[in-house]
């Protein structure tokens, strides 16, 4: 068996397998999921809203405005990404796509105290890839490659549970705090095969798994400098306190010779923190008219570890055609968090800046409204996902399609 | 010592400049208001219902100037309990409705803020049974409902706003006030009689009139036949309404949309034909 393939198989297990790496199941990204039917028909674009259930996420100030006593408001979203990674075996391209259907958000508000009560439940990312590709007859440097199978599964969700109060200050002022438990799982499994024209064989499996814990919390503001206008804030930091993930990799390979290598599995475990990034949302909306709602968005992230620093910015258009049918459009970008990919060096994250566009549609009768709606976004960029210094082009695109209701009484 | 100056000033300019918007700021929860949450407004100010109110009283006045009262207690009184039956299942429950019969052979009805409706007796004679005359009794009940001339007119009580233009009058009394508010009431005859309601606020209205009378037990159709028959059997008489309404090709369109959308097309409900009939000799 030759050095290069050897490197190959084993630099696309190791290129996707470091779990404290990966922030979330897009590690290199913070804006995968918008969360809230009204918010992500909107782009994202939210902050200085927030007057209804998903507010408790955006910005927990906001919900001291919601209209009427108690809101219900749920949301279901098939989520799928696709990533295309350009003349990587021998000049074939190597995909990884991932669809699941998620919950993403639940939450109620209700009068109380003087103030307003909430409690939400919002999945800000989920990953559910399971692959099974084959390729055949491929040149990879001097090497023939007869067959590469890869066999993947990979689940990743991130979770938010928790209250939130808001309270009205004056009548263009208000404060709101959530507090989410946040909770994460991942399991991975990679199997990989690799038949040579010589003969011989190179075969790798590979299981993670893991579990992180840590609480969230939100502080926001939300305020009405002039008539029609609204200016949110919101600040988050999420402080991870259990951390726990363990990692098995098992190697062979079967030479022409027929001599087998089976070495024992490499297990490894860790608890280690990760740091999450500071993020500050602010937002200005303007409510034109009650028919016609205008709002933008700066969304900054500290850097932390091996991430920079990003700003990610949304605008969002909502527009009544009738009082009981409602569209919304957005425009927002989900900038990665990597840096970008440098000749001459190895073992680099992939770096693509996503931008995307949404889109919804609401119907509402006397307490209720159903919404339908989209987003995608797309980018391209360049990536390592071999063990060496070559650089790869990659495309990325998501598309979620989601589907909510929202009842008020 | 020279940036702790600086820094000072600053502070003080920029916590001047957020007091003075301070100031400038209305009621968040005003314009936050979106569309869809005009019937379901729960959020009351006591002050603008009496001022709602006090316009409407004056408006039903100036209406009783220009229309004749049909003097008839048993059919006023069965036009109120018909009417009240309907308005019993407004969202506006902090209103007392009146009903009234107007002595005129045209076909139409109206309504003023506050809780007042009128219809005609030419109205009333066009009509097949009690649904018809709930369903053109609900029509007007919703342009109440969904404060069309109130919105339109910016009637409320006084606040900070400078957008309350009419707020004045209402706590003031001067002799301006006064003319602001006849102009307003002229304005708002002129809304009823001459201009009307915009196409969408129409359309909107019979929308609302279809759930009124589905909740209050009608028949959710007979907006929709009534509208009919006047169309095609008294085109001429009903020039008034005519001329304040959408074509009928378009109202006919919306309703049928809505009546199939909420799947009322064949819900069994209450006519009481015989009930209406027996009126009829006062009508």
């Amino acid at each position: 068996m030759n050095g290069p393939c050897r490197t190959y198989a084993s630099a696309l297990l190791l290129a996707v397998c470091t779990f404290s790496q990966t922030a979330v199941a897009d590690g290199f990204h913070y804006n995968n999921i918008l969360i809230g039917d009204r918010a992500a028909g909107m782009g994202g674009s939210y902050t200085a809203i927030s007057d209804d259930p998903s507010g408790l996420y955006y910005n927990p100030a906001g919900v001291v405005y919601a209209t009427g006593s108690n809101l219900n408001g749920s949301m279901n979203a098939v989520h799928h990404t696709f990533i295309r990674y350009k003349d990587v075996l021998g000049g074939e391209d190597y995909t990884r796509s991932s669809k699941v259907l998620t919950p993403n958000f639940f939450g109620f508000t209700q009068p109380f105290g003087g103030g307003t009560l909430g409690f939400s439940y919002a999945v800000t990312d989920a990953i559910l890839e399971d692959q099974n590709q084959n390729f055949r007859n491929l040149v990879i440097g001097t090497d023939v490659v007869d067959q590469y199978v890869i066999n993947s599964n990979d689940q990743d969700t991130s979770y938010n549970l928790g209250p939130s109060y808001a309270y009205k200050i004056s009548d263009s002022l208000s404060v709101g705090a959530t507090l989410y438990l946040f909770y994460r799982h991942r399991k991975y499994i990679f199997n990989q095969q690799l038949y040579l024209g010589d003969g011989s064989v190179f075969w790798s499996n590979q299981y993670l798994e893991g579990t992180e814990s840590g609480v969230t919390p939100i502080l926001g503001l939300m305020w009405s400098p002039m008539d029609k206008m609204s200016v949110g804030v919101s600040v988050r930091k999420t402080q991870l306190f259990y951390a726990d993930f363990r990692n098995q990799e098992t190697t062979s390979t079967y030479d022409s010779a027929a001599h087998i290598v089976i070495p024992a599995p490499v297990i490894g475990t860790g608890d280690y923190k990760r740091d999450m990034p500071w993020q500050i949302n602010t937002s200005v909306a303007y409510f034109l008219t009650e028919r016609w709602l205008l709002s933008g968005e700066i969304d900054y992230f500290s850097a932390v570890e091996d991430r920079r620093w990003i700003t990610n910015t949304s605008f969002g258009l909502e527009w009544y055609a009738t009082s009981k049918w409602a569209v919304r459009t957005g425009l927002y970008s989900n900038l990665a968090n990597t840096k970008e990919v440098q000749s001459n060096k190895s073992g680099q994250a992939e770096h693509v800046d996503l931008y995307g566009f949404s889109f919804s549609v609401t119907h509402f009768t006397r307490n209720n409204a159903c919404t339908a709606g989209f987003n995608s976004s797309f980018g391209s960029g360049e990536a390592q996902i071999l063990g060496g210094t070559e650089i790869q082009d990659v495309e990325s695109t998501s598309l979620t399609v989601f589907l909510s209701t929202t009842y008020t009484y | 010592m020279f940036y702790g100056s600086l820094l000072r000033v600053c502070l003080c300019a920029a916590l001047g400049a957020v007091l003075g918007l301070h100031a400038l700021a209305s009621d968040a929860a005003d314009f936050r208001k979106r569309a869809h949450t005009i019937t379901t407004d729960t959020d009351l100010n006591l002050a603008d219902i009496e001022a709602e109110i006090s316009f409407g009283r004056e408006l039903a006045a100036r209406i009783l100037a220009r229309e004749r009262l049909y003097d008839n207690a048993e059919l006023s009184r069965y036009v109120s309990l018909v009417g009240n039956l309907v308005a019993g299942y407004s969202s506006r429950t902090e209103l007392q409705f009146f009903f009234a019969v107007i002595d005129d052979d045209s076909i139409n009805a109206f309504s003023a803020p506050g809780g007042y409706v009128f219809v005609t007796r030419g109205a009333l004679r066009n009509m097949k049974d009690e649904s018809e005359l709930a369903a053109v009794l609900a029509h007007e009940i919703a342009h109440i409902e969904l404060k069309h001339i109130v919105k339109a007119l910016k009637i409320r009580a006084v606040d900070s706003s400078f957008e309350s233009g009419l707020g004045l009058l209402f706590g003031g009394g001067s002799d301006t006030a006064r003319a602001l508010f006849d102009q307003a009431v002229d304005q708002a005859t002129k809304v009823l009689f001459e201009e009307g309601f915009h196409v969408q606020e129409e359309l909107d209205t019979d929308i609302a009139a279809i759930d009124l009378l589905a909740n209050s037990g009608y028949d959710p159709t007979a907006l929709q036949r009534f509208l009919e028959r006047v169309d095609r059997e008294a085109p001429s008489s009903s020039s008034k309404k005519k001329r304040t309404h959408p074509t009928s090709e378009t109202r006919m369109n919306a309703l049928d949309r809505a009546i199939n959308e909420s799947r009322l097309r064949d819900v069994s409900a209450m006519r009481n034909k015989e009930r209406f009939t027996s009126h009829e000799r006062s009508m």
